[in-house]
């Protein structure tokens, strides 16, 4: 019995114990190739390819907002409100060269400014890093002045930055990358992280909710019907 | 909890009084130019015309010399429906491209959110609804009156008359910014149809607010809607002193008189 | 280490997770999606801060006030300015589009000469050079060989060319004879002043209208629109007495379809009955004269029931009645006989310079123009005649004689009398003969395309003038034109081109003595010109003309045939205006087109309304094509059922069939001028045809 189990196993198993055998080392390689493809594509997705999704771009010359918001108290100083509400955004280079008619510092900065801008009247080309795109309308007077948010909460520290970071353009949509936020992942840590849509419908909704229960009247339309507060 | 107040919740409406209509165009044109709507060589096929605000010739089909005929503007009706916000269009949307607006009562239609299925146009008794079949296209120069406060529209997706919305939204920054302003007067938002109509047929404002002009007239003896059976619910009022006139509004029974079909809504 | 299938199977869904735990998969469907949502194709509309600056619409005389919505420097729409004498907030659908008439590609975009048969670029001063060698050139000889046809415009820079002709020595200065023109001869003959009329009708009870479109164009078409309202609003009676339901009968009260062509016979069958009732002062001399309008036989000659007519004359009678005239839009001239018969309802209703009547207004006086110093050259000339002779110069009558005469030079400012006149094959005919064409026009339209010399002036938007506005219903006054547009092309002011022009030539520049066009406004204007800029407007308080007489004429014309044999042309076409189809001399812009209903434009085909009687009688039913034939040309169209018509009438509207202009109105429709020909008014010369006989054929 048992040599015919013996041979048996020795006919019979043997071959199979080969193949297991073989298939701990075929394991491990398909193991490395299943590795090797989920770490190239992790690679890919988070590191190439943000890369090849955003092109870069300078901006026409520097300019540094610390020193300016030492000669200017509040952003909206330069920054400023129509008188019809409407919000003015990246001054004009009228506003400009109120200051800077003649080259003030040193810097080759200024000089271009001076030389190449108000010089031959021409309106600087700045890149918006917070542009929304056509279909999205955006109220300054409405978060600013009326709901009294700061600009930092949605444009972060720009106010303080001493030079202009390089400006990302998604090449597929011609959109900022600061609108999707800098993490490609679409993690955020701060308010001002990302300026996308779900973005504002969850602070609008949070506040409705807390509105709510304050008035014990329901603010259907901050959660609900509410798509013309931000498009047109 | 309380269904938002009345007060809180403004509720924009027309009241057009067809008795004054005279069929001039201007309020077509008037809101061609401030909404950006574009135009094409041939704009005969009225089906693919689009018209946010369209003004229909109606007449009452009696044989000469005995006819007789009445314009009608119809811009969105921007429907209400049976429990606010249940619009023929809003209900059907798989999108929630088209919404209503519960702060304003106006039907919004967010174009970038629209891929264009048609449904709402299926589902609109007012034909209030436009499919852009082609890409807008301004001759060489022209880009240059387009207005930002309304974003162009696309090929491949339905728009349709916002009561300007975006005049609500301009006129709100002026409120917001400013610091004595508390709330809109009635004449700060006003559609560009109401404000170009030469025979001043139209009157807009809120329905809700009773220093507005329009929220006597809804209740005028002669001020029908159109389908009012429907139960859309619309914020359109017509009104006319000719019974064919409006009679002309609705589907009647013979023997049925006008005025005897009021759609009782909720809410309203 | 052997390699095996599954190893790459493992490496694909390595690659598979890891992309799913990488961000590409789903940035890349939201990305996508945000292309598609806008496409880089559809522009996006630049934002800037919004002004709002005011000036006054020019595209039509009606001169309402207007206020451009801009973004930066660009118009981007046209408002009506609140509380504007004329339109008060109101604008017509022509006004509207302004923004797309100064943005339109079919603008002349520089002066252009022609050169070997084709127009080519030239620079101004070569331009103005051009013109003053041509015009220098034939001065002495024979400068009543240089004629002008204007647009019949009120602005002080067309008076500015009417002196420039003057000046130069022609006295062929010749214009679109309106109903404004003749209604001031009948003015002139009936109370003995000169004087423009201006119609009360927001203020009368009963208004008897023979045809006039009072929310078809007619008078200053925003303002008559809003009179139509605030007499809605007072419950008034209009009846609109026209052979054709047009928008004006549709809210009038009361249409009375009327046997075309005999207006006058019903305006004093009318009057006939009113004197039965009440006998105003000085109505004596009248009497023995409208005995010869008995009831039955003006109801056999008007087709109009004795009873209705009967019925009008009382509602008249005892009414704060007014009657108007000037069929549809009021751009042609019409019958001084039917002018005098309606009139001679206003004086029955003792309404002249009354609320609600008929004001005679006086010249304003506000424009100052200092003596003009003319040389002998000019001083000969202007005591010479004009081609039309002792009679209004209307342009239609120039036209008509225009190949009896010579014409060296001739300048076309506001109009285009290739499209816009009567029977255009005979006028371009005619203008073959003229070897020396200038265009002041900023289209290129049909006249445009055959000159040999354009100066493209300044459009709506752009230009400096001031209006006097005085077809308004309100006070008149004058009206400041101010430039709310940068210029979008090489263009200039006419005002600026006629003083750079005068003064290069010899013995001119005496009548032309400013620096330049701006100096010239406010010398005319004076004093008044400051505040004149701040309002816009100066209203004329004291307008109403004094001392009239009164006098009654008796007609040479009981009744208006229209031209054309009835035994050919068995019906009789009416063109008709529609404000939605502007249809001077700046062709409809597309805004406009697109508001035309598919009864009038359907693709190409331009259409004739039929009364479905004739239709049956003539063997046709809705849409079959026809040839619509008069004595002066022929068309091809299709054919619009509609109860709107009288049998026996068919209409057409006018405005369109242009052959010049862009895809977006060029080739549709077919143009009814070319259909029609023109009869002279036996008294003021103008051309009266209001309608012409026809036939239609299937085809």
């Amino acid at each position: 019995m048992s040599t015919i189990d013996e041979k048996y196993q020795k006919v019979v198993v043997s071959p199979v114990d080969e193949i297991i055998g073989s298939e701990k080392g075929s394991s491990a390689i398909i193991l490395v190739f299943f590795i090797a493809g989920l770490v190239a594509s992790l690679v890919v997705g988070w590191v190439i390819f943000p890369k090849v999704l955003y092109s870069q771009k300078k901006q026409p010359f520097d300019f540094s907002h610390e020193v300016h918001s030492e000669q200017v108290e509040e952003c909206t100083g330069c920054h400023f409100f129509r008188d019809d509400g409407t919000f003015a955004g990246v001054p004009k280079l009228a506003q400009c060269a109120e200051c800077h008619e003649e080259v003030q510092g040193d810097t080759p900065n200024e000089k271009v400014f001076v030389e190449e801008y108000v010089a031959k009247e021409k309106e600087v080309p700045w890149l918006i890093y917070s542009k929304q795109p056509d279909c999205v309308f955006f109220s300054h007077a409405a978060h600013v002045k009326k709901a009294e948010m700061e600009c930092k909460e949605c444009h972060g520290d720009i106010g303080t930055s001493k030079s202009l970071k390089v400006y990302e353009e998604n090449r597929l949509t011609g959109i900022s990358r600061d609108v999707w936020g800098k993490s490609i992942g679409g993690f955020k840590s701060n308010t001002w992280d990302s300026m996308k849509m779900d973005v504002c419908a969850k602070c609008h909704e949070k506040h409705a909710r807390q509105k709510e229960k304050e008035t014990k009247h329901e603010q259907k339309n901050n959660y609900k019907g509410a798509c013309f507060q931000c498009h047109k | 909890m309380k269904k938002e107040h009345d007060k809180v919740n403004k509720k924009y409406g027309m009241v057009v009084d067809l008795d004054k209509c005279t069929g001039c165009g201007s309020c077509m044109v008037a809101c061609m130019s401030e909404n950006n709507v574009p135009f094409k060589e041939d704009e005969s096929n009225k089906l693919d015309s689009i018209t946010w605000m369209r003004v229909y010739k109606v007449s009452n089909k009696k044989p000469y010399p005995n006819n007789e005929v009445f314009y009608i503007p119809r811009p969105c009706q921007h429907c209400g429906g049976q429990h606010e916000g249940h619009s023929p269009c809003v209900s059907v949307c798989p999108a929630t491209a088209t919404d209503y607006d519960y702060t304003t009562g106006i039907v919004s239609q967010v174009y970038t959110r629209c891929f264009g299925c048609r449904y709402c146009m299926a589902a609109c008794p007012y034909h209030a609804r436009y499919f852009n079949w082609w890409d807008p296209v301004w001759p060489d120069g022209m880009e240059k009156y387009l207005s930002p406060n309304v974003s162009p529209r696309m090929r491949g997706i339905v728009e349709k008359c916002s009561f300007c919305f975006h005049r609500y939204q301009v006129a709100m920054e002026e409120v917001y910014g400013s610091d004595d302003k508390e709330a809109l007067e009635e004449g700060d938002y006003q559609t560009a149809c109401t404000q170009a109509c030469p025979a001043g047929a139209i009157t807009f404002g809120d329905l809700n607010d009773e220093t507005h002009a329009v929220h006597k007239l809804k209740d005028d003896k002669n001020a029908f809607r159109l389908l009012e059976r429907l139960g859309t619910n619309t914020k359109i009022y017509y009104i006319s002193e000719r019974e064919w006139v409006r009679r002309a509004g609705d589907n009647y029974n013979p023997g049925e008189k006008t005025g005897s079909v009021k759609y009782k809504t909720e809410g309203h | 280490m052997k390699i095996y299938r599954r190893s790459f199977l493992a490496l694909g869904v390595g690659a598979a997770v890891g992309t799913a735990l990488s961000p590409l998969p789903w940035k890349m469907v939201d990305d996508s999606s945000i292309w598609s949502q806008n496409w880089p194709w559809t522009p996006v509309p630049k934002d800037g801060a919004i002004s709002y600056e005011d000036s006054v619409c020019t595209l039509c005389s009606g001169n309402c006030g207007i206020k451009a919505r801009k973004i930066e420097d660009r118009v981007i729409k046209v408002e009506g300015k609140e509380d504007h004498i004329v339109n008060d907030g109101g604008v017509c659908l022509l006004g509207l589009s302004g923004p797309q008439l100064l943005y339109s590609p079919t603008r002349v975009k520089s002066p252009l000469k022609k050169i070997k048969g084709k127009l080519r670029k030239i620079s101004w001063e070569d331009a103005i050079t051009e013109l003053s060698e041509k015009l220098s050139g034939i001065r002495d000889e024979k400068s009543d060989k240089v004629a002008v046809i204007s647009g019949n415009s009120k602005s002080l820079s067309t008076l500015l060319l009417k002196r420039f002709l003057k000046a130069y020595g022609s006295p062929n200065y010749f214009t679109r004879a309106t109903m404004n023109d003749t209604y001031k001869q009948v003015i002139k003959k009936m109370h003995g002043v000169d004087a423009t009329p201006a119609f009360n009708i927001d203020k009368a009870d009963y208004i008897l209208s023979f045809g006039s479109g009072i929310i078809d164009g007619w008078g200053s078409p925003v303002n008559s629109i809003k009179a139509n309202s605030k007499g809605v609003d007072n419950s008034r009676k209009l009846v609109q007495i026209e052979s054709r339901m047009s928008n004006t009968a549709i809210v009038a009260d009361k249409w009375v379809p009327i046997k075309p062509g005999t207006d006058i016979t019903l305006a004093y069958g009318i009057a006939a009955e009113v004197i039965k009732m009440k006998e105003p002062k000085g109505s004596a001399s009248l009497k023995p004269f409208l005995n010869k309008y008995g009831l039955s036989k003006v109801a056999e000659v008007t087709g109009i029931d004795a009873a209705q007519i009967t019925e009008m004359a009382k509602d008249f009678a005892t009414n704060k009645s007014i009657a108007i005239c000037g069929k549809g839009a009021g751009n042609t001239a019409g019958s001084f006989d039917e002018f005098v018969a309606v009139h001679t309802l206003n004086i029955l209703a003792n309404n002249i310079n009354k609320k609600g009547g008929v004001q005679v207004i006086k010249d304003s006086g506000f424009f100052n123009w200092s003596n003009m110093k003319m040389d002998s050259v000019a001083k000969a000339a202007n005591k010479k005649q004009a081609i039309t002779g002792n009679k209004f110069p209307d342009t239609e009558s120039f036209l008509n004689k225009l190949p009896n005469e010579s014409v060296e030079v001739l300048l076309i400012a506001n109009d285009n009398p290739l499209y816009t006149m009567a029977d255009s094959d005979a006028v371009k005919k005619a203008f073959e003969k003229i070897p020396y064409k200038v265009s002041f026009s900023s289209f290129m339209d049909e006249t445009t395309e055959i000159a040999d010399l354009v100066l493209p002036v300044n459009v709506n938007l752009e230009q400096t003038d001031v209006v006097s506005i005085t077809e308004s219903v309100q006070k008149p006054g004058i009206g400041y034109v101010a430039p709310v547009s940068d210029l979008q092309f090489n263009t200039k002011d006419l005002g600026e081109i006629l003083i750079e022009t005068a003064k290069t030539i010899d013995g001119m520049a005496d009548a032309f003595p400013w620096d330049d066009y701006e100096s010239c406004i406010s010398a005319i204007l004076g004093d008044k010109l400051e505040s004149l800029q701040e309002e816009g407007v100066i209203v004329n308080e004291d307008y109403r003309a004094k001392n009239l007489s009164f006098k009654f004429i008796a007609p040479k014309n009981e009744v208006l045939a229209p031209k054309g044999d009835k035994g050919v042309y068995p019906l009789v076409l009416v063109p008709y205006d529609s404000i939605r189809i502007p249809n001077g001399y700046i062709g409809a812009p597309p805004f406009a087109v697109k508001t035309v209903s598919d009864k009038v434009i359907k693709g190409k085909d331009g259409f004739v309304e039929i009364n479905p009687v004739t239709a049956k009688q003539l063997g046709l039913s809705d849409k079959s094509s026809v040839k619509v034939k008069t004595s002066e040309g022929s068309c091809k169209v299709k054919v619009n059922l509609s109860e709107q018509i009288m049998p026996g009438v068919v209409a057409m509207a006018k405005g369109l069939g242009h052959t010049a202009y862009d895809k977006y109105l060029a080739g549709k429709g077919v143009n009814v001028n070319n259909l029609l020909g023109t009869v002279e008014d036996p008294v003021t010369g103008s051309n009266c045809a209001w309608a012409i006989r026809c036939k239609i054929e299937k085809v």
